[in-house]
């Protein structure tokens, strides 16, 4: 994601921020919303995964090379983490749920049914928890 | 000989290409342009519809090609102790019966874990003739030429184990006449 001058994730709809795609008109979308803009519980959300290593070699900085040979990325880009437990299924924050769909991949999505804006609103309430970890 | 062949599908080509085009702008000085970006972000939209395998064959050849850009030169070569003789004999039988059996990816992924005992030609030869027999010439031809051009640095008398690359090249024309 892209780093603030805080040290935290900028917070941005896009595939580059804390924060989610929904408008299709731009783009592939990280949720599914029914008319009335409510999140469709489908396993959707914002991806993650269980280590900057495991992340897909165009999504991990390039100036990473020298300790991670795989490394494609945008230089811009910071490898963040958050949180210490298992990359298992579960309770994320109040509101927010870690699904697990493979073992390096999974999805940030809502743990109820909630309205779009509510859903980004949980996820921007984690920016204070991320920090980059790129060791 | 395993006739099995990697993956045609769209998602994957789109994100097998990208490799190959981000490759190309690394060597070329461009990875961090625009044009870079915009294949990332075309190679996400695919990214996450691959199962597992094909991601790791792509992050691996993401990894393999590192080992062949001209920035990295090539990395140390070491000469294994006893110990580690009899555990490489056993990665090089194992890496054989994996080629048999049309185990590309496990092959590769065995390759990786011996490539600081090979030579960079040897390494990159190897590697390109199982892209090759996996039916991806595009990707083979990426670790051939590389292997062509750095066995030019080596002297025939001193690596004669490198003879047999060599010769094939040859009679490919990868390598002109009297290049020694």
């Amino acid at each position: 994601m892209k780093k603030a001058t805080d040290n935290l994730p900028i917070v941005e709809n896009s595939n580059k921020g804390l924060g989610l795609r929904s408008d299709a008109t731009l783009g592939p979308t990280d949720v599914d919303l029914d008319a009335n803009e409510i999140v469709i519980l489908n396993g959707h959300g914002m991806s993650v995964a269980p280590a900057w290593r495991k992340l897909p070699a165009f999504l991990i900085p390039e100036r990473l090379i020298s300790n991670c040979g795989k490394a494609r990325g945008d230089n811009d880009l910071f490898c963040f983490t958050m949180g210490t437990g298992a990359f298992e299924n579960g309770v994320v924050t109040d509101g927010l749920y870690l699904n697990k769909d493979k073992p390096h991949h999974g999805c940030i999505v809502p743990s109820r049914p909630m309205h779009l804006t509510e859903f980004e609103l949980h996820i921007q309430q984690t920016r204070p928890q991320w920090t980059v970890d790129e060791e | 000989m395993s006739d099995y062949q990697f993956s045609q599908n769209p998602d994957y080509l789109v994100c097998l290409h990208g490799y190959h085009q981000l490759h190309a702008l690394f060597l070329a000085g461009k990875s961090q342009s625009e044009e870079a970006s915009a294949i990332r972000d075309r190679m996400e939209s695919c990214w996450w519809n691959l199962p597992t395998i094909e991601q790791d064959r792509l992050d691996g050849l993401s990894e393999d090609l590192w080992d062949i850009t001209a920035t990295h030169h090539c990395f140390p070569i070491v000469n294994p102790i006893e110990p580690e003789l009899t555990e490489l004999d056993r990665n090089y039988v194992e890496l054989s019966e994996a080629q048999d059996k049309g185990e590309w990816d496990h092959a590769l992924v065995i390759l990786r874990s011996i490539k600081g005992y090979l030579k960079p030609p040897r390494l990159a030869y190897w590697r390109g003739r199982i892209w090759q027999d996996a039916g991806d010439d595009d990707t083979a031809q990426l670790f051939l030429q590389y292997a062509a051009t750095a066995l030019k640095n080596y002297s025939l008398s001193e690596n004669l184990d490198l003879l047999d690359i060599k010769f094939h090249f040859r009679s490919q024309s990868l390598l002109p006449t009297g290049t020694c």
